[in-house]
């Protein structure tokens, strides 16, 4: 067997899982956080107003993290005959408290087996039973016992140990975390890397980890915000009239949060620019760890301010990983050799 | 006679690598004289389907992709090259001549 082309299919299913994955939490997570912004801590356990309804919708959707990742990571590996077992086991698996990493075994351990159970040669008379029954029934109960009786404990002890780390990070460990998260974050503009920052981060937010996922949502406006503020000091010396249009659809991207903004000021230019997203990005993070101010809601960078538990520093911490990843952009392209004239790509 | 390329292109979130991988392998397909047809598989769901015929007629398939192509079973017995979104988003020239390559 090839490891490294082994390596790049699992990323390649794990990348399938988070993809279907992204909907699901953007509206959970949105759901969620409108719910307890507006209806204060009381939302939780009630729905006898319009914000534990709210809450409703978004804390169910959360819950579904874990099966939409094992169906999906399943269905990537397997097809079709790897959806419906995973769902099955994927709901056991949240239900058990084994979060995100529960999910993503339970995908691969699904899709793997239905993959293998597909290939076992039948009877042509036999086939219809083998896709209708034998597949979903066996596939549904090993799997389902394995999780049940083998790994859901030491998975659900991971995932506790996790978040109570997450939970209690403090100081230099902190700033490390947002600047490694931030860098993450910028390196790909929404790239594979990107989305492990992502998935990390809001495994993070769903239990509570509000540490990570501040530093990951913040990373997301960033890089455009920052590339914003660079056309406009550079202004034509630096920058072709195609990006400084580009610069204006980036402060867009940027608020909304959409790092992948960033993405046509980067094939343009990677060695200047990825390089300068990554500092800006990463400084910024790290300098609100420092701060250690936190926001609770599933926004990103601009729109979760008004949220922040301080919003004068946030703005700051914003301000200053922008304005530091503006300067050095344009500090590398003023001072090593750059034609604004060559024709994109 | 013109080579026939037909293109799968699909990123995580769907919404950006996936259509930019596309713009880009239609730009150097036609540069480089080759018929291209793309489907994208975004976050709207499948686009410009490839239809089993423009399938059958191609000389070559890209897969530009970071996640698994969906009914990838249309493809059997096509050759295909496969590459990332961002390697296409970078350079696309560079996809097209190492598609051209297997046709040879």
């Amino acid at each position: 067997m090839n490891w490294k082309k082994f390596g790049k299919e699992l990323a390649n299913h794990f990348q399938t899982g988070v993809s279907y994955m992204i909907p699901l939490v953007t509206a959970a997570g949105l759901l969620t956080s409108i719910a307890v912004i507006f209806g204060g801590t009381n939302v939780w356990n009630q729905t006898s107003n319009i914000w534990g309804n709210l809450r409703l919708l978004g804390q169910t959707g959360l819950g579904f993290i874990p099966v939409i990742i094992a169906a999906y990571i399943s269905y990537s590996i397997a097809d079709r005959p790897g959806l419906a077992p995973a769902f099955i086991v994927g709901l056991v698996a949240s239900s058990m408290g084994t979060g995100f990493l529960g999910g993503m075994l339970v995908g691969l351990l699904v899709g793997y087996l239905v993959e293998w159970l597909k290939k076992i040669p039948m009877s042509p008379r036999l086939t219809s039973v083998k896709s209708l029954i034998i597949i979903p029934f066996l596939a549904t109960l090993i799997v389902g016992f394995i999780l049940i009786y083998v790994v859901g404990d030491p998975i659900k002890a991971m995932t506790v140990g996790l978040t109570a780390w997450l939970k209690g990070m403090s100081g230099t460990n902190a700033v490390l975390m947002a600047a490694l998260l931030g860098g993450m974050m910028a390196v790909d503009m929404g790239g594979p890397i990107n989305k492990i920052a992502y998935a990390f981060g809001m495994a993070a937010f769903t239990s509570g980890g509000y540490q990570a996922s501040t530093a990951m949502l913040m990373a997301i406006g960033i890089p455009p915000l920052g590339m914003f503020l660079a056309t406009i000091l550079g202004g034509k010396r630096l920058y072709s009239d195609a990006e400084i249009e580009s610069g204006r659809s980036a402060l867009i991207m940027g608020i909304v949060g959409i790092t992948e903004g960033t993405i046509p000021f980067a094939v343009a230019d990677p060695v200047r620019v990825i390089p300068s997203i990554i500092v800006g990005t990463s400084i910024g993070c790290a300098t609100n760890a420092f701060f250690g101010t936190v926001q609770k809601t599933a926004l990103s960078t601009v729109m979760a301010i008004p949220f922040s538990s301080n919003v004068i520093l946030y703005t700051i911490a914003i301000l200053i990983g922008v304005v530091i990843e503006a300067l050095l952009v344009n500090f590398l392209k003023r001072f090593t050799r750059h034609n604004t004239n060559v024709e994109e790509g | 006679m013109a080579k026939k390329m037909v293109a799968v292109t699909a990123c995580i979130a769907g919404i950006a690598h996936t259509y930019m991988a596309a713009e880009n392998l239609k730009k150097f397909a036609k540069k480089e004289g080759y018929d291209i047809k793309v489907e994208t598989q975004g976050a709207m769901g499948v686009e410009n389907r490839l239809s089993s015929s423009e399938i059958q007629d191609a000389d070559v398939v890209i897969f530009a992709v970071d996640t698994t192509v969906q009914d990838s079973d249309r493809f059997d017995g096509k050759k295909i090259l496969k590459v990332g979104t961002s390697e296409v988003v970078k350079d696309g020239k560079a996809a097209i001549d190492e598609a051209a390559k297997l046709v040879n």
